[in-house]
């Protein structure tokens, strides 16, 4: 499996340099609420935060820049999935790569493995310049439990959960007016439920009690409802397309 | 020798060969005992199936134009006479009698006709007539 | 060692409403090289993609080398070489390094033979296959297929954008395999003089239909010219059984006849021929009257 990883990082490098910048970018521009700064990363590290409200809800997290950063995550692991697809794709490589001497299943993992690790290694410099963020003197009023950080991971995770939607999508060869898009559209709810729970649970600790009229508690059962809703389109998705033995 | 085919041609490739070998012997180009290239050995040089140059081979082994020695490769046989006079005869029929429709036609004579064989003949391998 | 390494029965593909394969029958034994040739579009490459596993059949079934091809294990893909249409190759890499991602896979992998035949294309493994040219990369590409030593060497259109060179080239690696006990080639290809070279038998699919399934030698023995010249003036109907395509001019007909041998030029005589003659035709002029459609007097 290593040597398809190995093989796949390699092939879309020049591509995840690009998506980086990308990301840094917008982030850049999120994090100071203002026009097109490029080198405002040593900004960054300075305390000048005066939009952080320490008693929301949502705390844990700058709206802006954790909004910033879900969509960015989202538009990175589609963009990745759907490269990784369609670059195989364009330089008609899937034949022979279909025809390795491995189990179907296992070459596909493999591809998958690589799709997240790429993945991970776009959206880590991101995750270190929040962090940083945070540990700068003045941005955050309060002590930061390791639970803070939960939330942070809210759309990280969604945006893994968005790759495989993605990757699946692509790969389906179904008709991109019927049923192609469908993991995608399922991987809504799942969305919602990751960024919905991991919200909830990095609420501090007195939070809790009030559990029953947390409007938090109620998205979760929501999102859950709905992300097990879709759960049975996924999986017909994923067994129609492997009967259908085009992968 | 040199062997040609042409691949194009109606004439299956491996008759081709069987047929330039038995030019080659009649005219004298390959002696008995000359050893003619391994199957192998043709079918990189004329870029031709193996498989091809290998049922040539099979069939003038069995016609008996070539023998092949384990090892050591395969050579042209002493032209042989296994076959009866009467016989012999009549698989010469053929040509000669398409050889004189098309004397007959281009207008040839009988005496001009034997004196063209005559002048042909000198470049093959006939066998020595015992009488004269 | 089983004698059939190839074998559809009843090989069925639908694409919507389009039939591209119909009910194809196919068996190739041990030791063929087997020509499979047709128009563009006349569904090669989709039978050889199911016969390999990556395309679902609608109906029917293929095997290779005795396995089902819905269910082809990696043992049997790893005797089978399969080199798909325009050369494809992992550009990232270098020469040397796509050999070693394959090797990770093929156990009989012969990594002397690999490296020979860099060398005698004049290939050092340390470039990158983004900078080659289209024949250097069809070598590496061919080289990189037969390095496994497969059994069974399926090759879609291999000479599909060459120079003579390189395609002389490919035939000569081509004939070195044959020689090998028990290797079989299964190859699609539109250079029909090269075929006739190195196959033992043909196959012509149209429209789906696989049309001829034999020797090439039956082939170009049944399929043959013929040319006739009638008295001045006459231009008989000539409604022959077998009659593929027919070409005037003048007053001298060129036939092209499905089903040959000496009694149809009996036949022809009798229409009022004055001359008739079997012509010599390559592979390449017979299988264009074969897949034409019938037209009349030209």
């Amino acid at each position: 499996m290593w040597p398809i990883i190995k093989k796949e990082l390699r092939e879309n490098a020049s591509y995840l340099l690009g998506a980086f910048a990308i990301a840094l970018f917008f982030l850049d521009c999120a994090a100071f609420d203002c026009g097109w700064i490029l080198l405002g990363i040593p900004r960054l590290l300075m305390s000048q935060s005066t939009r952080l409200d320490p008693y929301s809800a949502n705390a844990g997290f700058d709206h802006q820049l954790s909004g910033t950063c879900s969509s960015i995550c989202l538009v990175l692991a589609g963009a990745i999935a759907l490269g990784q697809v369609y670059q195989e794709r364009r330089r008609r490589t899937w034949p022979s790569m279909a025809h390795l001497p491995i189990p179907r299943s296992r070459m596909i993992c493999a591809k998958v493995l690589a799709g997240l690790l790429m993945y991970l290694i776009v959206c880590l410099p991101m995750a270190l310049l929040v962090i940083a963020r945070l540990n700068t003197p003045g941005v955050w009023p309060g002590p930061i439990y390791a639970r803070t950080f939960l939330s942070m991971l809210g759309p990280f995770l969604a945006g893994a959960m968005f790759y495989l939607a993605a990757f699946l999508s692509a790969f389906r060869s179904a008709r991109w007016y019927a049923t192609k898009w469908l993991p995608l559209i399922a991987a809504l709810p799942a969305y919602l439920l990751v960024g919905n729970v991991t919200a909830f649970f990095g609420q501090p600790l007195y939070y809790w009690q009030r559990l029953a009229t947390h409007y938090l508690l109620y998205n979760c059962l929501a999102s859950l409802a709905a992300a097990l809703l879709s759960l049975p389109l996924v999986l017909w998705a994923i067994r129609e397309q492997a009967r259908t033995r085009e992968y | 020798m040199r062997f040609a085919v042409n691949p194009s041609s109606a004439e299956p490739v491996y008759a081709q060969i069987v047929r330039q070998v038995r030019e080659g012997v009649a005219r004298g180009a390959l002696h008995a005992g000359e050893r003619i290239p391994s199957v192998r050995d043709l079918a990189l040089q004329l870029v031709i199936n193996p498989n091809t140059i290998a049922a040539a081979y099979r069939e003038m082994e069995r016609a008996g134009l070539v023998y092949t020695q384990r090892g050591r490769g395969t050579f042209i046989a002493e032209i042989g006479t296994s076959s009866s006079l009467a016989e012999r005869r009549r698989l010469l029929q053929k040509p000669v009698d398409a050889l004189l429709t098309e004397a007959t036609h281009l207008g040839f004579s009988e005496e001009e006709c034997l004196e063209l064989v005559r002048a042909a003949a000198k470049h093959y391998r006939l066998r020595e007539s015992e009488h004269e | 060692m089983s004698e059939i390494v190839i074998q559809a029965e009843g090989l069925t593909r639908y694409f919507g409403q389009k039939k591209a394969v119909d009910s194809l029958n196919l068996s190739v034994r041990r030791g063929t090289v087997y020509g499979f040739l047709g128009r563009n579009g006349s569904g090669k490459t989709t039978t050889i993609r199911m016969l390999l596993g990556m395309l679902h059949s609608t109906r029917g079934r293929g095997a290779l080398l005795g396995c089902d091809s819905e269910d082809l294990t990696p043992e049997v893909r790893a005797r089978v070489g399969y080199l798909s249409e325009g050369h494809p190759l992992f550009t990232g890499m270098r020469i040397g390094e796509h050999a070693d991602f394959l090797r990770n896979y093929y156990p009989k992998w012969d990594r002397s033979w690999f490296d020979s035949a860099l060398a005698r294309f004049r290939l050092d493994p340390k470039r990158r296959i983004g900078t080659l040219s289209r024949g250097e990369r069809a070598q590496v590409a061919l080289a990189l297929c037969l390095a496994p030593q497969p059994e069974l060497l399926i090759l879609d259109d291999p000479a599909m954008g060459l120079d003579p060179v390189v395609r002389r080239d490919f035939l000569e690696s081509i004939v070195e395999m044959i020689q090998q006990e028990g290797r079989t080639i299964f190859f699609s290809s539109h250079i029909l003089g090269d075929v006739e070279r190195v196959a033992d038998r043909i196959g012509i699919i149209e429209e789906g239909v696989l049309r001829a399934d034999c020797g090439l030698d039956t082939f170009k023995a049944n399929v043959r010219r013929v040319r006739c010249r009638f008295r001045d003036g006459q231009r008989p109907e000539l409604a022959l059984p077998g009659l593929l395509r027919v070409r005037w001019l003048e007053n001298e007909a060129t036939l092209t006849l499905a089903s040959y041998n000496e009694g149809r030029l009996d036949e022809l005589r009798g229409l009022g021929a004055e001359e008739v003659e079997p012509l010599d035709a390559g592979l390449e002029d017979l299988f264009i009257d074969y897949t034409a459609p019938l037209s009349g007097s030209e």
